[in-house]
């Protein structure tokens, strides 16, 4: 019973504790210097969540292993192999059930700096990594000219 | 048991691996006023992959912006690269730009 309890308190622990954030690019564009020193900071952020179902197939086989069902968790593991195969390929992050959450940043800046004297804009991708789910984040960071 | 260290040792010498993760650049400007390069570089050690944030690079275009205060920045080529000291276990991340300070 002990055990068991240990291993959820350590399950809950990685899951608590294991959030990192991945850096995937980054970019800065021209920098026009009085807007930058004297202008106004912005941040956009927008994001979207990633699902791995691979990482999920995983978990549900340990916790199957766990309370004694080899055999369920033999399938699970089997089922997130296949899924694997079907997921290979180049890829940045985790699984996205869309890739158009940062179509409209654009308007996301303007909304930010309505006078559209933006400058120095970096653009960071990066991810915020748990287990199984993940925020797929695009965040922008610029000077406006009011 | 020296062998072993021995082996460890030369390992983490050898090993020095950089991997170029993405080149981006803007607009490059005419050759007279590419006489005033200008330069950044972030970086961040990271340990068995804990990173809770990347706001190390928040403040790369301001700083780059303080190198040419009365003028406009092009070209900015910027330079994302992991630098492996250990394996997954200990590396860098390092982001460099670089630019041309032009009159504004």
């Amino acid at each position: 019973m002990m055990t068991r309890m240990k291993k959820i308190l350590l399950s809950l622990c990685l899951v608590v504790f294991s959030g990192c954030a991945f850096m995937h690019h980054t970019q800065i564009g021209e920098i026009d210097s009085s807007i930058v020193l004297r202008g106004q900071r912005f941040e956009v952020l927008v994001n979207e969540t990633g699902f791995s179902t691979q990482e999920l197939a995983s978990t549900g086989a340990a916790i199957a292993r766990a309370s004694g069902n080899s055999q369920s968790a033999n399938e699970i593991q089997g089922v997130g192999e296949i899924i694997a195969l079907f997921q290979m390929g180049p890829k940045t992050g985790k699984p996205t059930f869309t890739d158009q959450y940062a179509d409209n940043i654009y308007y996301a800046i303007l909304d930010k700096c309505p006078s559209g004297r933006v400058s120095g804009i970096t653009s960071i991708r990066e991810m915020a990594h748990y287990p199984i789910v993940s925020g797929e984040i695009v965040k922008i960071i610029g000077y406006c000219k009011r | 048991m020296k062998k072993i260290v021995s082996v460890l040792i030369a390992s983490v010498l050898i090993q020095g691996c950089t991997h170029l993760a993405s080149v981006s650049s803007s607009s490059i400007p005419k050759a007279p006023q590419r006489n005033k390069p200008v330069m950044v570089e972030a970086k961040k050690m990271i340990f068995m992959g804990f990173n809770f944030n990347n706001d190390y690079l928040n403040d790369m275009a301001f700083r780059l912006a303080n190198q040419c205060p009365n003028g406009k920045i092009q070209g900015v080529v910027t330079k994302h690269e992991n630098v492996l000291y250990f394996g997954p276990f200990l590396y860098e991340v390092r982001v460099s730009a670089t630019g041309f300070c032009t009159r504004g």
